[in-house]
């Protein structure tokens, strides 16, 4: 008798655990996840720059295939050029390399001046003219560009199939596809981030992460208006403006910079003549020359063509040297990957 | 055999197949379902984006120091999330006439409209928050104070009234700055020709364009801001939930048809079962019950059976068959049959090609019932016959065969046997009488030879009675026994010696010599005579009576044969027993026929001429006192011959032999009665006398 009764107990419980987790999984789905990001997002938002999060996550294998791609000269139509062969990946913020990393070279259809890809994946808006918004668009259209790889998928899968094909099967349980090459290829991007920065540290806290010089510098930063344009995490890249606000017909300097027309290749509004994507000013103070046509050399000189031009302001050499200090605390760490190199 | 029913396959198939169909139908839907709760969180989680990003842009035009990050982030995961939407398999997406598809679209473009006015709207939000902060700078003013005091007011007013206008620009301050903008334009043209200190020129000419650029951007500002709040996103947003939200309703609605269904179906799919099972336990149940009887059966009969598979490979043998073949049935299972009984043909000595095999090859019947035999292990043959038949079911391939074994040489030992006992005396193993008759009929029929012919020695022993009154039947069995022992050793090669009585003995020369049956006859009594029988100290010596009868074709049967020797006998023992007589047919016959046929034409001729006459003999009873009277007479016939004589009855025989004693009865008893109704009627002394006659058996018989 007692059996029966262990065994009628036994089947109700049975019963009953699973309504008690259906019930249970029925509450906590109710539960709000979005509004509790948002005010995170709200106490960081009182900052227009918002702190580099740090390297994320990623998987150490699907980078390392992202890195034999990216320095993989079968990429390109000819088979001599690979990615890393124009976008450069030196070492950023270390003690040795505080001098300018680039060499200005312009490229593309457009001459421009290409920059660094550290924090891409931080950029809302990528390329100069804002063509694309996400990273895989933009290597999906390198490949095929006339001025990048001048190649087509197909040919270039069948030329990296040999050596790819059993990572591929590995990593990602099918043969070598474009949307393999192009999620290896993002993973490696993402993982190019250069955080921990003085600002960064600066914001998460450490008040003496900044000298009182570079407090001084941000607080002008802020006030004359550069962290109208240039905020959030990437420091710019959220928005497209108008080069030249002011004195747009006055500086002889600045006619042939206007002759590239920018977003308006994209868009083709008359509003969006001469606008471009506002750069990241993250590394800046190692990433000259500066512009998208390179012209610049020096920070200076740049700061203040920046506050006359596009904020109407005349400063002083004082606020010039403020703004420069405290640009130079923009700079964080990555050590730089060379194609020889195995992982970081 | 019951011809096979499709139908509870067919009806078990559909069952199956509808429960197949309706569980793929629910899993379809269930997993449909879960993309429905998938998509309406997607759904209600893009809704919270829109309101955040309205909010968003509301807050970023009041924030001292705005920061993009989070509306753009919030930009980008809407789009994601309407992207990943459209590229998805959701099932809704797919179908048309949901009208999901169309929202989806109408919600996609909105979407690219407004990232193009939030573009929009950030630029000129920028340009107008640094033109706002670039005209509140004070270091233009107190310059302006002492170098241009005349422009200083104005420009003051001009600093002003745009401040206020794009802080509030209603249409009295919209038209106030309108025209200080006119002014103040020509007012920095006027101070440029005055020659006006070049760095104060500059700052006039910023403020200026801070000015131009503040009533344009607030405009637009406020226009894309407009535009913006105005884009029907939310509405048709919600629409598509809505839209959704019917769509999922009536999956659910299907759904639970579905399950309904499957339930209804599982029920009736075990309702079959059931029915089959229990179908299957009856059809087992006799199935097995059958089985047992067959076995039984089969085990029960004397023959061996043996049945193979449509193959030829044994499948069952009964005891009697194991017994025949020597294997068990545990050996001999599946193996062939020529393994398991090897058969040998008696005319070839070669094996006999496997029956089963042929009568599944020809599905016939196969019968070999003669000259086969096997070989035992001792090495004798032992006849073996095999009747294989085919198990023929529908027309198709046989579905076995089975055999039935005899074992033929047991079966012939017991029908000699049983010959035998039927043929021979059990007590002397000698012949019987039955037997006997069919040696004599056998050596009638077949007797040609004029010169030597059958010859029958009837030995009758005498005073048996007396051996077996004193010795009892044990003694007296054992005497006869003896004689037949005694008699069987004397015998010719052709002799053959009979009990046909109880101490009757016959011999039986089928071809002898007539000259040599007297001879014969002397030395079995010589022979008889020798024997001494001794029984419990009783010593007995033994006689006997023989008559020797010569058979021929005259003989019309067996009976007549044994009346013939019968009567030699009987005619032996009259002259003394111990003695011998010779009997011939044709003597005994002629005479005796010849003499009664004379008699016919005489009989009929005496009765036609009433020549038979009757006499009368008076009986008296003899007492002491002496003769008396006689109180009655019989009745005599006399016969008076042709010339006058009277002669006696003599003539009886050959009137009962020729059927005529009827007819004289008849004559008589009429006779009789006609003299008795005449002494009557005349009053005669002898009236009340009584007369016997006598009558004839034949008579009586009619």
């Amino acid at each position: 008798m007692s059996v029966w009764l262990n065994y009628y107990r036994v089947s109700a419980l049975a019963l009953l655990l699973p309504i008690l987790f259906w019930g249970a999984n029925s509450f906590a789905a109710e539960e709000p996840t979005v509004s509790r990001a948002r005010l995170i997002n709200f106490t960081l938002d009182a900052e227009p720059i918002s702190p580099l999060p740090m390297r994320p996550p990623v998987d150490p294998d699907k980078r390392e295939l992202g890195r034999t791609l990216f320095f993989d000269k079968r990429m390109s139509d000819s088979g001599d050029q690979s990615c890393g062969d124009c976008h450069q990946l030196p070492p950023i913020g270390l003690e040795e390399s505080a001098k300018p990393v680039l060499n200005g070279e312009l490229m593309g259809k457009y001459k421009r001046d290409i920059g660094l890809l550290y924090n891409v994946s931080s950029s809302f808006w990528l390329n100069w003219d804002g063509r694309y918004a996400k990273l895989e668009r933009l290597i999906e259209d390198s490949v095929t560009d006339t001025d990048k790889f001048n190649s087509s998928w197909p040919e270039l899968l069948t030329k990296l199939a040999p050596s790819y094909q059993a990572r591929s099967n590995q990593l990602y349980a099918t043969d070598l596809t474009q949307a393999v090459v192009i999620d290896a290829l993002t993973i490696f991007l993402d993982s190019l981030n250069t955080p921990n920065a003085p600002i960064d540290r600066y914001l998460r806290g450490d008040k003496e992460a900044l000298s009182e010089r570079q407090r001084q510098g941000y607080a002008l930063f802020k006030q004359i208006g550069c962290s109208s344009c240039h905020n959030g995490r990437a420091i710019g890249t959220n928005l497209f403006e108008q080069l030249y606000i002011y004195r747009h017909d006055g500086g002889a300097e600045g006619k042939p910079r206007l002759k590239d027309l920018g977003r308006y290749y994209i868009t083709g509004e008359e509003s969006d003549r001469n606008s471009f994507r506002v750069p990241s000013l993250r590394n800046i103070a190692v990433t000259a020359p500066y512009y998208h046509d390179g012209s610049v050399e020096t920070l200076e000189e740049a700061v203040e063509e920046m506050t006359e031009h596009q904020l109407g302001v005349i400063p002083t050499e004082t606020q010039v040297e403020l703004l420069v200090e405290f640009l130079a605390s923009l700079t964080g760490f990555h050590a730089g990957v060379k194609p020889s190199e195995g992982r970081q | 055999m019951k011809s096979f029913s499709w139908a509870p396959v067919v009806a078990g198939a559909t069952i199956l197949l509808l429960l197949t169909f309706l569980f793929v139908q629910a899993q379809r839907v269930d997993s449909i379902n879960d993309e429905h709760s998938e998509v309406l969180e997607l759904l209600h989680h893009t809704q919270q984006l829109d309101s955040d990003l309205r909010q968003g842009l509301i807050r970023v035009y009041y924030d001292q120091y705005h920061n993009f990050d989070s509306l753009q982030g919030q930009l980008v995961e809407m789009g994601d999330i309407l992207e990943r939407m459209q590229s998805s398999s959701y099932t809704a997406f797919r179908q048309t006439g949901t009208g999901v598809e169309y929202y989806l679209n109408r919600l996609l473009n909105l979407h690219q409209e407004r990232l193009q006015l939030i573009s929009s709207y950030m630029k000129h939000l920028v340009q107008l928050k640094n033109a706002v902060v670039g005209l509140s700078q004070t270091s233009l003013v107190a310059e302006l104070e002492h170098q241009a005091p005349d422009e200083y007011g104005l420009i003051l007013d001009f600093r002003n009234s745009m401040l206020a206008y794009a802080n509030t620009p209603t249409a009295e301050l919209t038209d106030q700055a309108d025209s200080m903008l006119i002014e103040v334009e020509d007012i920095v043209y006027e101070l440029e020709e005055q020659g006006l200190d070049a760095e104060l020129m500059e700052l006039v000419s910023f403020s200026f364009q801070h000015g131009k650029i503040v009533f344009k951007s607030r405009a637009l500002v406020a226009q894309s801001l407009d535009q913006l709040f105005q884009l029907p996103a939310p509405a048709v947003l919600s629409q598509l939930t809505q839209v959704y939200l019917d769509y999922h309703e009536q999956q659910e609605r299907i759904s639970r048809y579905y399950r309904v269904g499957l339930f209804a179906t599982g029920f009736l799919l075990l309702m079959f079962l059931v029915v089959t099972l229990l179908r299957l336990r009856n059809t087992a149940t006799h199935l097995l019950e059958e089985k047992e009887q067959a076995e039984i059966t089969l085990g029960a009969i004397g023959d061996g059976v043996i049945s193979t598979d449509a193959e030829g490979y044994v499948s069952y043998m009964n005891r009697a068959a194991e017994q025949i073949s020597g294997m068990a049935f545990d050996q001999a299972q599946g193996q062939t049959f020529d393994t398991v009984l090897p058969l040998y043909s008696e005319i070839t000595n070669k094996p006999i090609e496997n029956p089963a095999l042929r009568c599944l090859d020809n599905e016939t019947i196969i019968d070999i019932q003669q000259h086969a035999y096997r070989i035992e292990a001792d090495g004798h043959h032992t006849g073996i016959s095999v009747k294989a038949s085919p198990i023929l079911s529908r027309g198709e391939r046989p579905l076995g065969a089975v055999m039935v074994v005899q074992d033929v040489g047991e079966a012939q030992t017991l029908a000699e046997q049983l010959t035998y006992e039927t043929s021979h005396d059990a007590l002397t193993g000698l012949l019987n009488r039955m037997t006997f008759a069919q040696k004599i009929q056998h050596s009638l029929d077949n007797s040609e030879d004029t010169k030597h012919s059958p010859i029958l020695w009837h030995i009758d022993l005498d005073h048996f009675s007396v051996i077996n009154d004193i010795c009892g039947a044990k003694g007296g069995d054992g005497f006869l026994r003896s004689i037949a022992g005694e008699l069987k050793r004397s015998l010719g090669e052709q002799d053959i010696l009979s009990r046909i009585g109880g101490d009757e003995f016959a011999i039986l020369r089928p071809n002898g010599d007539p000259a040599d049956a007297l001879t014969v006859a002397c030395e079995l009594r010589e022979l008889i005579n020798g024997i001494e029988f001794e029984w419990d100290d009783n010593r007995f010596d033994t006689t006997a009576t023989i008559g020797v009868v010569f058979l021929n074709q005259d003989y019309l049967d067996i009976s007549d044969v044994y009346m013939a020797a019968k009567a030699a006998v009987d005619t032996a023992r009259e002259q003394g027993r111990n003695n011998i007589y010779v009997h011939t047919k044709d003597i005994y016959e002629n005479s005796r026929k010849h003499e009664l046929s004379q008699w016919v034409p005489r009989i009929k001729r005496a009765l036609d001429e009433g020549r038979y006459r009757l006499y009368l003999q008076s009986i008296s009873p003899i007492t002491p006192e002496g003769c008396l009277k006689p109180h009655h007479a019989e009745v005599l016939l006399r016969m008076e011959a042709e010339d006058g004589r009277i002669i006696p009855p003599i003539f009886i025989p050959a009137a009962e032999e020729y059927n005529l004693m009827p007819q004289l009865d008849r004559w008589v008893i009429s006779e009789v009665c006609k003299r008795v109704a005449e002494a009557h009627e005349q009053d005669l002394p002898h009236r009340h006398m009584c007369y016997s006659v006598n009558l004839s058996g034949t008579t009586l018989v009619q």
